[in-house]
């Protein structure tokens, strides 16, 4: 089993692109065929048929993320059924306390696009301390405390599991709530969000499992999700605020991609990163340990 | 000495950890709130026809034609049923401002469904005597959904030969929710007589 662990590496001689190319082809399959679909045929939808899109259009681009996000883990793969438990936690905790807190409580969307500065801070101390500290906590308290969690990589992998998770579950309500209209370009949003949800509780998931396995102070974790935060709130941020319609004096008008394509810049750079990252701890030999 | 070994394994660096994260995520959530009501309170100063009130950021703001009495009013574009308004009506001639309610009453119950005066007190606002005039009716606007009851709340003033008169209306299940701010912004209306409509 040891003689396994230290040969292993071998295999991250492969590269990031190349062992994550079926991925990419597949989300731009997906994205391509949504797009056409919408554009060319102008679907209507009933309610049921809706809430069936709406899964539809989530659940795929969460497979695909989930997927490229587990095959990172080439020492020590995580049971499959923990990270499926891990992602129907993320959206059971988004369905039941996130999205609720975030749209009725604190009523987000009610107030935030009044004022730039408004829309910027809210969206990191409420949107993006919420979400984060919520997939914290479902990690936290669910796989962390067991001996499956024995590699750094494994915060990363079931971090982003449980934001993938989340992000489907508000990807659902996203479509459903927007009556079935323009969903070619909802589909790239929702493909982005998935992507964003995963890999900013990502970088939670990095510092968790470094606190796990290396003696690292009090402040480190607490760290990752305030990283995680800012993260998530500057992509709300650029999602909505530089997508939000303007009033003038021809009626109001909206440009969706600036926002969406700085956001898009966020969620892939940081995608990236926490790549790059777990090919720096492969190549350093950190595979797993007794824990 | 047991009780103490299982408090210390308890609050080891990983609780504390949580802790601390418990800790910063209720502060950024009270700082958001503080936001929240910061970027609420944000106005903006409406001006028409000698009337001025400060009127909440972000709002859809509609001004009257001619010929009728609407000066402006501002609606909540994430609420259809938010709306404040500012009207000037002819006063009765001879007559009271008591007068002018009645007769206002009686056009809004011509017009709309189901109106109703739930509650008639003279009051002191804007430092000045006034009538507060608590009614409802039936919105019945979208044939595609339900009809709606919405709540509303007047107060007229006496300004010389006309009738100042601010609304406040909401769905009557968020009524209660708006009146505070629906005080700031009625508490806030100027009115300088003569003023280009």
């Amino acid at each position: 089993m040891e003689e396994k662990k230290t040969s292993q590496p071998i295999l991250h001689k492969k590269s990031f692109l190349g062992s994550n190319l079926v991925t990419f082809v597949l989300l731009g399959l997906f994205l391509v065929l949504e797009v056409g679909l919408d554009a060319l045929l102008k679907p209507t939808y009933s309610a049921t048929g809706l809430v069936a899109a709406g899964i539809f259009m989530a659940v795929i681009p969460a497979i695909i993320w989930i997927v490229f996000f587990y095959r990172q883990d080439r020492l020590e793969p995580e049971p499959k059924g923990m990270v499926l438990q891990v992602f129907l936690l993320g959206g059971l905790v988004a369905a039941a306390v996130g999205i609720p807190l975030v749209n009725n409580v604190f009523g987000v969307s009610a107030w935030i696009y009044k004022t730039w500065w408004g829309n910027l801070l809210g969206a990191i101390l409420l949107v993006g301390f919420t979400q984060e500290f919520l997939k914290y906590a479902t990690v936290r308290f669910s796989v962390y405390p067991t001996a499956e969690f024995n590699e750094r990589i494994d915060g990363i992998i079931y971090s982003t599991a449980a934001g993938v998770g989340y992000a489907t579950v508000l990807s659902i309500l996203f479509v459903t709530s927007s009556g079935g209209v323009d969903l070619g370009m909802g589909a790239v949003r929702v493909a982005l969000t998935v992507l964003a949800q995963a890999s900013f509780s990502g970088v939670t998931g990095y510092f968790l499992g470094r606190e796990k396995l290396e003696q690292k102070p009090v402040w480190w974790t607490p760290l990752g999700v305030c990283i995680a935060a800012l993260l998530n709130g500057l992509f709300y941020f650029f999602d909505g605020a530089l997508s939000a319609p303007r009033l003038t004096a021809t009626g109001s008008t909206v440009n969706p991609y600036f926002g969406l394509a700085l956001a898009a810049v966020l969620a892939i750079a940081v995608t990236a990163l926490l790549s790059w990252l777990i090919d720096r701890d492969y190549r350093r030999g950190l595979g797993p340990q007794e824990a | 000495m047991a009780s103490t070994s299982k408090y210390t394994r308890w609050f080891t660096k990983e609780a504390q950890a949580v802790l601390l994260i418990s800790a910063i995520t209720l502060l950024a959530i009270i700082l958001g709130l503080v936001v929240k009501s910061a970027a609420l309170s944000q106005t903006r100063t409406l001006s028409r026809a000698g009337v001025i009130s400060e009127a909440p950021l972000g709002w859809i703001v509609r001004q009257g034609v001619a010929q009728e009495p609407l000066i402006y009013s501002a609606s909540d574009p994430g609420d259809p049923y938010l709306k404040y308004a500012v009207s000037l009506l002819p006063a009765v001639p001879g007559g009271t401002l008591g007068d002018s309610v009645v007769t206002e009453n009686l056009n809004r119950a011509r017009t709309l469904n189901a109106y109703k005066v739930l509650d008639q007190t003279p009051v002191t606002a804007r430092g000045k005597d006034a009538y507060r005039i608590s009614f409802a009716y039936v919105q019945t606007n979208d044939p595609t959904s339900m009809p709606v009851v919405v709540r509303g709340l007047d107060f007229y003033f006496l300004e010389g030969n006309q009738v100042l008169l601010v609304t406040l209306e909401e769905q009557a299940g968020m009524f209660e929710g708006a009146l505070p701010g629906f005080m700031t912004f009625m508490e806030s209306v100027k009115y300088t007589p003569g003023g280009a409509k």
